[in-house]
């Protein structure tokens, strides 16, 4: 099975991961390095998906200290603050724990 | 042609032998000729040759994977070349010492099936008893902390309880549900006629699936995909041939799907015999449906040929006799009416009133 690519856009559901919580990848799911791509891949069972620069580094912060707010500032402080920035994480956190694949998120 | 995309995933049949005998089982039926197993220094060269082709999913497949004893040494295996390796079993041969040293070699999930939820129906499909270990065999995994998925085949007789098989899983611990349509080739074609469901029932399935995969968002997910004897459209078959997914058989003939070897005419390669990426990317059987060379119309000229790929090469040869056909599921196939007509009879009352059950496959 080819990795799906996260795409932008609304999810049925609408939910909408909190500022406070503290994201981490589920001990299911793994990210490694593609040898082919050099992409991060997120591994978990049965599936794949292939992060692009930005989704590999909010993932690399998801450590279960830091929240949502603090991930969206340290981004901010490397690339430059914007309203994109703090919904582009939201949203791609989101995704992940529609997959059920975040732990640390329940309010 | 085409130059080859890399594979994703290995599908690892590590032995044909299986305990359960599935009427709805995907291994062929008879296959040209058969040698022994691969043994386990070949599978680990496999596995090697595989991670360096850009393969990160393993999936432990069969038959049932865990009659081979050196299951534990393969998983070490796959583990190591950072690949993730799921187990796919029926359950029966576990125990949960075995369970926890898999684990421990870097087993990193588990894929469990189910024929049924109640017992007589699971004995029915399966030959055999086995529901009562598989639902012991589901608390182990979970104990020991492993992602469980529960397959489900769907089929005629148990199509309309995908509730229960809901429940099932969320009483399980399941982080997924696979509620799989029979695909009709190997002993499912041979029971067909006995298998088919009705569209009405397939309607009320799928509108129990949408149901529950709304309510489990984020806790489990459904997986059901209409099968295509009622969706007069093809399924993209493995992702297309040869794409993304490779199969390696117990014999060690390389192939791009389960059933490829049942297509009389084709060229397959066997990993003894040379490197895995070689046979990737260059024996005639990968080749043969790469890309869009091969297709006849209406496949040639059609909009949806990238997305469905012309459909399952096995069907279009198993049903209409040529694997370069338009897959017999599809609309603009002349001979949808083979499909269409396997399809009306669903409901009726079956002709042959014996099941099948499957065996290991024999030589021709």
């Amino acid at each position: 099975m080819a990795p799906a690519r996260l795409r932008a856009g609304g999810d049925e559901q609408g939910a909408v991961i909190a500022l406070e919580a503290r994201p981490r990848l589920a001990p299911k799911a793994r990210l490694r390095v593609d040898r082919v791509t050099g992409k991060v891949l997120l591994l978990y069972p049965e599936r794949g998906l292939a992060l692009n620069d930005t989704g590999a580094e909010i993932l690399g912060l998801c450590n279960g200290e830091l929240r949502v707010s603090e991930i969206i500032d340290a981004l901010a402080a490397r690339h430059g603050p914007s309203a994109a920035l703090a919904e582009e994480v939201r949203d791609f956190l989101q995704k992940l724990a529609d997959r059920n694949l975040l732990r640390g998120i329940e309010p | 042609m085409s130059a080859a995309p890399r594979p994703y995933t290995l599908v690892a049949e590590l032995t044909y032998r299986c305990p359960l005998r599935c009427v709805y089982c995907s291994n062929p039926v008879r296959v040209e000729k058969r040698s022994a197993d691969l043994d386990t220094e070949a599978w680990c060269r496999v596995l090697g040759e595989a991670a360096a082709l850009g393969v990160v999913q393993v999936n432990l497949s069969g038959g049932e994977p865990l009659l081979r004893d050196d299951l534990e040494a393969l998983v070490a295996e796959a583990r190591a070349r950072e690949m993730y390796t799921s187990l796919i079993t029926s359950g029966v041969p576990l125990e949960r010492a075995r369970l926890a040293e898999l684990a421990q070699r870097g087993l990193d999930a588990l894929q469990l099936s189910f024929q049924d939820d109640r017992a007589s129906e699971a004995s029915r499909i399966a030959g055999v008893e086995a529901l009562e270990r598989k639902l012991e065999v589901a608390a182990w995994v979970r104990e020991l902390g492993l992602p469980l998925t529960v397959n489900v085949v769907l089929q005629r007789a148990n199509i309309e309880r995908v509730p229960e098989f809901v429940a099932l899983a969320e009483g399980l611990g399941a982080e997924r549900l696979e509620l799989a349509n029979t695909t009709y080739l190997g002993w499912a074609l041979t029971n067909r006629e006995q298998l088919v469901p009705s569209r009405a029932a397939i309607e009320r399935a799928r509108e129990a699936a949408r149901a529950a995969t709304q309510r489990l968002r984020g806790r489990m997910e459904i997986l059901f995909v209409l099968p295509d004897y009622h969706t007069d459209l093809p399924r993209p078959c493995m992702g297309g041939w040869g794409r993304s997914i490779l199969v390696v058989a117990p014999d060690g003939l390389a192939l791009p799907c389960h059933q490829a070897r049942t297509i009389a005419g084709l060229e397959f390669e066997n990993v003894r015999d040379r490197p895995l990426a070689e046979i990737w990317s260059d024996s005639p059987g990968f080749r043969a449906f790469r890309g869009e060379g091969w297709m006849q119309e209406p496949c040639r000229s059609c909009d949806r040929r990238a997305i469905d790929f012309g459909g399952c090469r096995c069907q279009a040869f198993h049903l209409v006799g040529d694997a370069a056909a338009t897959d017999p599921a599809c609309r603009f196939s002349p001979k949808h009416q083979i499909v269409v007509a396997a399809r009306e009879a669903a409901g009726n009352p079956p002709v042959s009133a014996e099941l099948v059950y499957r065996r290991a496959p024999t030589p021709r």
